[in-house]
């Protein structure tokens, strides 16, 4: 038994278009990533219990991708007033970003460390968890997760 | 005296391409800022990390009050790009809200984007309290090569 799935290439571009008197700023950032074999692409709806949207862990299954395969993740919140309380958490620290409507972040790597109230770096480690806290009321997401 | 700027439109859009199984997956996210009248836009050096990641962080923007040399108003704040222009090195970008700190790793050709400036990180499990970024700095995440990176950042 064998995949009949052939790892492809993604490519994200990032495109700003900003004249401001005359002249042009911002650009176009591309990267691009090689063997991606497995995706999960989503819209759901964010409530305000501070639902995960997303696990990273040792295994693809229900809600989880392979944390080691990790390669991009988008998260777009698809309602048109309320902001969603973000929370990327790595296991041991939590980090907190507000996600206004129509907003977007993204990932290019799962690396991260957070720290309260102190300059010290602790140490990088991989996202186990994305959650998505509506403010409000409830509002939709999207999120797209490509791994190798 | 008056300005002779006209405040425009921002717009960004994350595009990705993708088909996997002969199927097309991802999206493209537009999101246009309004009425924006001041940018700044750099590419420049960033030091090696030195010693390790707890030193030799260099300063990229800060967000304040007024605008001055490498200074923006934070309240005015409405886009930041930074994008990692080295084609081996990683670099460690460092998000600071006068409070609480986040380090992210950004790898060779990436991009880290933010469309706000609240934040907050904690070691516990408390209630958020967001607090908006006051400094966003980086070092190389090499000990002996520094990277380039580029940022943009956009404000009222």
């Amino acid at each position: 038994m064998a995949t009949t799935v052939t790892p492809t290439i993604l490519s994200v571009s990032i495109t700003e278009s900003y004249i401001l008197n005359g002249v042009e700023y911002g650009g176009t950032k591309t990267k691009t990533y090689t063997s991606s074999g497995k995706v999960l692409q989503r819209i759901m709806v964010a409530k305000t219990d501070d639902p995960a949207i997303i696990n990273f862990g040792a295994d693809d299954k229900l809600g989880q991708v392979i944390a080691a395969d990790f390669q991009y993740f988008r998260v777009t919140n698809l309602d048109d007033t309320n902001f969603i309380t973000l929370t990327l958490y790595n296991g041991a620290d939590s980090f907190f970003y507000k996600l206004k409507a129509g907003d977007t972040l993204l990932l290019m790597d799962n690396e991260m460390d957070a720290i309260a109230s102190s300059s010290s770096f602790g140490a990088f480690a991989d996202i186990t968890q994305i959650a998505a806290d509506a403010n409000d009321e409830e509002c939709a997401v999207e999120f797209f997760a490509v791994t190798t | 005296m008056a300005t002779t700027i006209t405040a425009v439109d921002l717009s960004v859009s994350i595009t990705e391409t993708y088909s996997l199984n002969n199927i097309q997956y991802g999206n493209t996210s537009t999101k246009s800022f309004g009425d924006n009248s001041k940018v700044e836009q750099r590419i420049m050096e960033i030091p090696t990390k030195g010693g390790g990641e707890g030193t030799s962080w260099t300063g990229i923007l800060d967000l304040d009050t007024a605008d001055s040399a490498g200074h923006i108003i934070k309240a005015d704040f409405k886009y930041f790009r930074v994008t990692n222009l080295d084609d081996t090195e990683n670099f460690n970008l460092r998000l600071y809200n006068g409070v609480d700190y986040l380090i992210l790793s950004i790898l060779p050709s990436a991009s880290f984007v933010l469309m706000d400036a609240s934040v907050d990180a904690t070691t516990t499990d408390i209630g958020v309290t967001f607090a908006d970024i006051t400094k966003i700095q980086g070092q190389s995440d090499s000990a002996s090569a520094g990277v380039e990176i580029e940022f943009v950042a956009v404000t009222v």
